[in-house]
């Protein structure tokens, strides 16, 4: 088990609800000192300088480049998302129908170079995403923005009022960077602009807490503070950004002294490493990525919406999670949902009121029987008569986490007289074997970040990710309806009845979160596990030198 | 000579030609380089995955990519790299530069050891000089370079904790941020260069003297050597110009069909202690199914070996006078 300290293993895994309102995302900050530099670690090097470009949107980059923008929202260790008021006055829907967002931008809120942060940036950063303003443009995520039918102003231009054509409810999730528009404005047009422009130059300014002060290429980003910063003060006088291609050459870097910290995905090989270290704190805690199965929907067998339930019932997924991330996380949770991770707001025992996911082997093959299914020496039949064939789990090889679920599944089916094969495939295959259908049940993840939205992307029929052949009227209709509603508790009963519909219709069977890791030398403090896509960084403006 | 040199260089770019084509149609059919880009939650716009398609050349034939990479890369031009701000000979070029100094000091550190290594566990064949240079040389043969590498971080990590000094350094070539001023520039680099010299070192200087002592034991046991024992000669006269001198040539052949590969990648030795190489490169490019980049380490591999087959035919000009006068 690793050497972190057990508060705060609590604290990052129980996910506390009490948070500061003042856009601290930290659980318990600790007084700090101005003043030191540190070298953090990651893995990647930006594949350019754009976050919401489709190349840039990966995760090492969202994370290094959040210091430099503006940003709406703050998501804290507990997953709750918060205005961010380093930043805003306010962020709220004024109006339903149609539905309205105003934005009040502080007055104090400037880039670094004097130009204050206004509607304009707003409207660049709405129109490079909308692809009736911007077809060219590269956008990663264009939902929601493509909805805007105006966006108005005062006239200070700090106020900045959304109109959508149609209510867009995950619209926390818009404009998680603003991009300087006086700066794009000099690259060219919106296209030329924000596919080469922003993407191909380092910043030249800033809307955060640091700025870039250098940066060599492949090896190292240094970061500043930002003069003109306007919300709390940021504390490490330089954080400079190291690239180091793998997570266990990182540690043994931290080891040696040659950087500070360390952050990325926990795994057996990495917590044994850390706990091996002294002089170092650990902070270990769980992502709103989580594991799931997801069955096929459709074919010759996969189909039958009994098989599917049986197979659902049978598997364990307190089992996998203590014989997968239970092996190096004390308190690793199993998921009660699709929806929701543990200790999230909102989060109801869906599988529990469905009985999926709890290893009921009785109750899976009394399912099959009474189907008409029958076991014969232990081999499962269908109806028909005839012997069930293998079924495929389609795996991915590079994640030892996600083979060694399939390698469970595997055991677990063979208790209802399944036999399942595994098919690990490579980064090549893996996807485009997944697009293709070439499965019975599929070892993958889903990031939460849009809440119900997330599941849409799978589950709703014909959606982009849908390789299931899964439609359900009823799934369909309660996506539909959650998607349009503004409302926070009527979301979260849509949520958690949608998450029942698809429990019981046997196509998902959640596991557990990922799990993510803040290692730092132990003269450091304030570094968090934020589970959100976005990473450590979010607020890195209260990171530094322990006071004592 | 100029013949031979035209041939060979004639010979290498009929190979070149022939195993770019090879190479390049085996990254481009070895998966989707979008397949990231398609895997993303939430989906990114078919309309970009489209754009990316375009610009990569994948709405196009293998065989009129190949076309269009093969002109652009007669004129220097490599082409667009999956990574779509990557440049691909800007990015390269460094990463050779990083490459060459690691490869060659660890060469000349190992060629130097192996020739004495070799030589003196000849000279004392059967002794227990020579057991004791031929075990260590078997032992590090038999040594994965990985493990070796993870072995010497560990060991340099306790020996910095122990002197609270930090004399060995576990990733890159240079510290962050960098030391100001020459000299502790380049005292800082040599310090990044000596745990992977060290594994590089080790790994080719232990085979490299099991090829010397056979080439100097082999030398031992000829005609002239007997024949220059009998004129009278000193022990040190026939040991440096009738027994070792012969034995460089093999020795040599070795070291030049094993630079290209040193040279292209001393891959596990680079990722281990994180220097941006073209080991490295080469493994990024595969990874991201980037053809394009992968065609360009190649075209430096090939050269590479191309050049240091060149200086072996040299060397044996320099070493072996039977070479010259054959020629002559």
């Amino acid at each position: 088990m690793p050497s972190y300290r057990p508060a705060r293993l609590l604290a990052a895994l129980a996910l506390p609800l009490a948070l500061a309102p003042l856009a601290a995302p930290a659980a318990d900050a600790v007084a700090v000192r101005d003043g030191g530099e540190m070298i953090l670690a990651s893995t990647n090097p930006p594949p350019n300088w754009n976050p919401v470009t489709a190349t840039g949107d990966i995760t090492t980059n969202r994370q290094q480049q959040w210091p430099l923008y503006p940003h709406p929202f703050l998501t804290g260790t507990d997953a709750a998302v918060t205005v961010n008021t380093q930043f805003l006055v306010s962020a709220a829907v004024v109006s339903q129908d149609p539905m309205i967002v105003e934005y009040v931008i502080r007055d104090e809120a400037v880039w670094s170079d004097g130009t204050p942060i206004t509607v304009e940036d707003f409207r660049y950063t709405q129109a490079v995403q909308d692809p009736r303003a911007c077809a060219d443009c590269k956008a990663a995520f264009t939902q929601g923005y493509d909805l805007v039918s105006a966006i108005e102003t005062n006239d200070t231009g700090k106020l900045v009022r959304i109109t959508f054509a149609k209510p867009f409810a995950p619209w926390k999730t818009l404009f998680p960077y603003i991009l300087p528009a006086h700066v794009a404005r000099t690259y060219g047009d919106l296209a030329t602009s924000f596919n080469s422009g922003l993407a191909d130059n380092v910043p030249k300014v800033s809307g955060g807490p640091y700025m870039v002060a250098a940066y060599e290429n492949g090896v190292v980003m240094t970061l500043v503070k930002n003069p003109a910063w306007y919300g709390n003060p940021a504390h490490l006088d330089t954080i400079r950004i190291r690239y180091i291609a793998s997570v266990g050459e990182q540690i043994t870097a931290l080891q040696n002294g040659e950087i500070d910290a360390v952050y990325g995905g926990a795994t057996l090989d990495t917590v044994e490493q850390v706990n091996s270290m002294d002089g170092v704190s650990v902070e270990i805690g769980p992502t709103l990525t989580y594991y799931h199965f997801s069955l096929k929907a459709s074919g010759d067998v996969m189909g039958d919406a009994v098989l599917r339930q049986a197979i659902a019932r049978a598997l364990d997924i307190a089992d996998m999670t203590r014989r997968t991330v239970g092996q190096y996380v004390e308190s690793a949770e199993p998921m009660t949902s699709a929806a929701y991770i543990p200790g999230q707001a909102g989060l109801e025992d869906n599988t529990g009121a469905t009985g999926m996911g709890g290893g009921d082997v009785e109750g899976a093959i009394a399912h099959l029987k009474a189907a008409g299914y029958t076991l014969v020496d232990g081999k499962l039949h269908k109806p028909d008569g005839t012997a069930l064939r293998d079924l495929e789990i389609l795996t991915y090889s590079v994640d030892p986490i996600r083979v060694q679920l399939a390698e469970l599944a595997q055991a677990q089916l063979a208790r209802i007289g399944i036999t399942a094969f595994i098919d690990a495939a490579d980064r090549s295959r893996y996807t485009p074997d997944a697009r293709a259908g070439n499965f019975d049940i599929y070892t993958t993840g889903t990031a939460l970040d849009l809440g119900a939205m997330s599941l849409a992307q799978w589950y709703q029929t014909g959606a982009a990710r849908n390789y299931f052949g899964y439609s359900s009227a009823e799934v369909d209709r309660l996506i539909d309806e959650v998607s349009v509603t503004l409302d926070d508790a009527r979301t979260v009963a849509l949520t958690n009845e949608l998450d029942r519909a698809l429990l019981a219709d046997g196509i998902i069977v959640p596991l557990f979160p990922t799990i993510n890791m803040a290692v730092y030398d132990e003269a450091y403090a304030n570094i968090f596990v934020n589970p959100s896509k976005y990473g450590t960084t979010m607020n890195v403006e209260e990171w530094g030198l322990k006071a004592d | 000579m100029l013949v031979l040199i035209g041939q060979r260089i004639l010979n290498s770019l009929l190979i070149l030609l022939v195993s770019t084509f090879v190479v390049y149609t085996l990254v481009a059919l070895a998966g989707d380089p979008l397949g990231e880009l398609r895997d993303r939650q939430p989906p990114v716009p078919e309309s970009v995955i489209r754009a990316e398609e375009i610009r990569l050349g994948l709405d196009q034939p293998v065989a009129v990519r190949y076309a269009t990479w093969l002109a652009g890369a007669v004129g220097g031009d490599f082409g667009p790299s999956v990574r779509e701000n990557q440049n691909i000979g800007r990015e390269l070029a460094p990463r050779v530069w990083v490459t060459l100094r690691l490869v060659t000091t660890a060469i000349v550190i190992a060629a130097v050891l192996a020739l004495a290594a070799g030589t003196v566990a000849a000279l004392r064949r059967n002794r227990p000089t020579d057991h004791l240079l031929s075990t260590t040389a078997f032992i590090l043969i038999a040594l994965p370079s990985f493990w070796l590498a993870v072995l010497l971080k560990q060991l340099g990590i306790a020996i910095n904790k122990a002197s609270g000094t930090r004399v060995f350094f576990t990733v890159g070539d240079v510290s962050v941020p960098a030391p100001e001023g020459w000299l502790p520039l380049m005292a800082d680099m040599a310090a990044h260069l000596i745990l992977p010299t060290i594994v590089l070192t080790m790994i080719h200087f232990a085979s490299w003297s099991r090829y010397q002592r056979t080439a100097v034991v082999e030398s031992l046991a000829s005609d002239h050597v007997r024949f220059a024992v009998l004129r009278g000669l000193s022990r040190a006269r026939i040991i440096g110009a009738h027994v070792v001198r012969p034995a460089l040539i093999p020795i040599v052949t070795v070291i030049a069909l094993d630079l290209p590969a040193l040279f292209s990648g001393a891959i596990i030795t680079e990722t281990v202690f994180q220097w941006r190489g073209m080991g490295g490169f080469l493994l990024e490019s595969i990874a991201n199914r980037d053809a394009n980049a992968v065609m360009a380490w190649l075209l430096v591999a090939a050269v590479a070996v191309v050049f240091f087959n060149l200086l072996a035919d040299l060397l044996y000009l320099a070493i072996d006078p039977r070479v010259r006068y054959g020629r002559g």
